[in-house]
């Protein structure tokens, strides 16, 4: 497997809770636009994914981030 | 695409607020009465969401401080303390709120927004990490953004989570610097601070305590709940606000650390902004006099604070947390909450609406802040109130 699909693997299951019933995710799902996270549920991601990774990945990647891909790929590059 | 387009949710729910005739997030005041009441759409209503925690803003000490200084010394400084100096004022406060402290240094700033902005972006730079509790206060997430550090979050409160993160940092904690409040304003709960200062201690880190909402209120002298825990004298800074149960605007920071002077070259929310105007100085150097001597109105304020916490809890409100300065009523249901903040309003009451995302647990949230100035009538009517609202909008807990 590998870093980016362990990392991409880590990030569906702490946004599981935050999904609609019906809504899959793909590199192309905006965390915001389409699932719809809040500025404090992302904060909130971020924490639940340091802990899965047991890595510090600071807030500042955020603001270039938009899809699932992207964010993946952001903390691919901290950790 | 305009540059307006970005705004259309926000207006369309600006539309939901006005369709349903209230507007919580810009109560005109038609005119203040006092420190606890104010003319509301013709009709007097109790001030329960101001933050006045001493209710000092009418307190006649501090308004002549404020006059005289006015007449003596002008409107306003027309520039920052870098391009038209210092008045003895600002000098005379930045020396008592050291002194009030037990610190070497003291920093006033024109806001208390401007006091984290200030203090974060220049304490800190790319390379350095700021750790802030989860439910810090935008003007410290503002504040460490324009640091350019890594920010990173621990769980709100959670001295082990705190831990857990400093030890991933590796040898980076000796550049980081822990950010915590000692009363967080959305649910008025208080910090662990004991423990939280003793784990970012323990790993070398440094750590800054926001008493904005418990200055004046808690601690033996008045500090905050650094004090009231024992552990003031390990912050290596302390940052506050004037605006609160100092009674007027503005910000400071303390710090043991004599090296603080140097904000004042680095810091541009400081540098470029013009200093505080010679009232706020004089009668914020009145309150904070007043704090000293006078712990009776910490003493009123907790009572108060017991009593209608008690109350609430009583009539089936779910409340944020233990009994202090602010009472926080938690709403699943954002209607509901409208709905009763607008019912409160109707009868008099006057508190805060606070909306998702900017609450905890997405919850929307009547907040409550109270007065050393309320009175016993004001408080009961306050009870009375949500008392006869209760069936309809409290929550099993």
């Amino acid at each position: 497997m590998s870093r980016y699909d362990e990392i991409a693997g880590h990030l569906r299951d702490v946004l599981k809770p935050y999904l609609p019933a019906d809504q899959t995710i793909d590199d192309d799902t905006r965390l915001v636009d389409d699932v719809g996270l809040s500025s404090m549920q992302i904060m909130e991601v971020m924490m639940e994914l340091e802990d899965q990774l047991d890595a510090s990945i600071p807030q500042n990647i955020l603001p270039e981030v938009e899809t699932f891909a992207e964010l993946v790929t952001a903390i691919d590059a901290h950790v | 695409m305009s540059l307006f387009e970005k705004f259309e949710s926000l207006a369309e729910q600006r539309r939901e607020l006005d369709s349903a005739g209230v507007d919580p997030l810009g109560v005109p005041m038609e005119r203040m009465l006092s420190a606890t009441e104010a003319m509301i759409d013709g009709r007097r209503t109790i001030l329960a969401g101001s933050n006045n925690y001493l209710g000092l803003t009418f307190d006649p000490t501090c308004i002549h401080a404020a006059a005289m200084a006015t007449r003596f010394e002008g409107t306003g400084t027309t520039g920052s303390r870098m391009a038209n100096g210092s008045y003895n004022g600002h000098l005379q406060l930045e020396s008592e709120l050291a002194e009030f402290y037990g610190m070497a240094r003291g920093m006033v700033f024109s806001t208390g927004y401007q006091a984290n902005l200030g203090t974060l972006s220049a304490l800190c730079q790319p390379g350095d990490v700021l750790m802030l509790d989860a439910d810090c206060h935008a003007s410290i997430f503002d504040g460490a953004k324009l640091s350019g550090a890594d920010v990173i979050c621990f769980r709100h409160n959670d001295p082990t989570d705190l831990g857990k993160r400093l030890r991933r940092l590796g040898e980076r904690v000796s550049r980081t610097l822990v950010v915590v409040e000692g009363i967080y304003s959305m649910l008025g709960d208080q910090a662990p601070l004991a423990d939280l200062v003793s784990v970012a201690r323990d790993y070398g880190a440094y750590i800054l305590v926001d008493e904005a909402h418990s200055l004046g209120i808690a601690g033996v002298t008045g500090c905050g709940i650094a004090e009231s825990q024992g552990v003031q004298h390990q912050a290596d800074f302390i940052v506050g606000t004037f605006s609160k149960s100092l009674g007027a605007t503005g910000g400071f920071c303390v710090s043991p650390h004599e090296s603080l002077d140097y904000l004042r070259y680095t810091s541009r929310p400081y540098i470029f902004t013009a200093s505080p105007p010679p009232a706020v100085i004089a009668s914020v150097r009145t309150a904070l006099a007043d704090i000293r001597s006078r712990p009776d109105r910490r003493r009123a304020l907790w009572q108060s604070a017991e009593r209608l916490h008690a109350a609430l809890a009583s009539q089936g409100y779910q409340l944020g947390a233990p009994p202090g300065p602010v009472v926080a009523a938690m709403f699943a249901d954002r209607e509901r909450a409208l709905a009763c903040w607008q019912a409160l309003l109707d009868n008099g009451v006057y508190v805060n609406l606070m909306l998702p995302p900017a609450t905890p647990g997405g919850h929307t949230l009547i907040r409550i802040s109270l007065s050393a100035a309320h009175t016993r009538a004001q408080i009961n009517h306050i009870i009375a109130v949500f008392s006869q609202l209760q069936d309809e909008f409290a929550q099993p807990g």
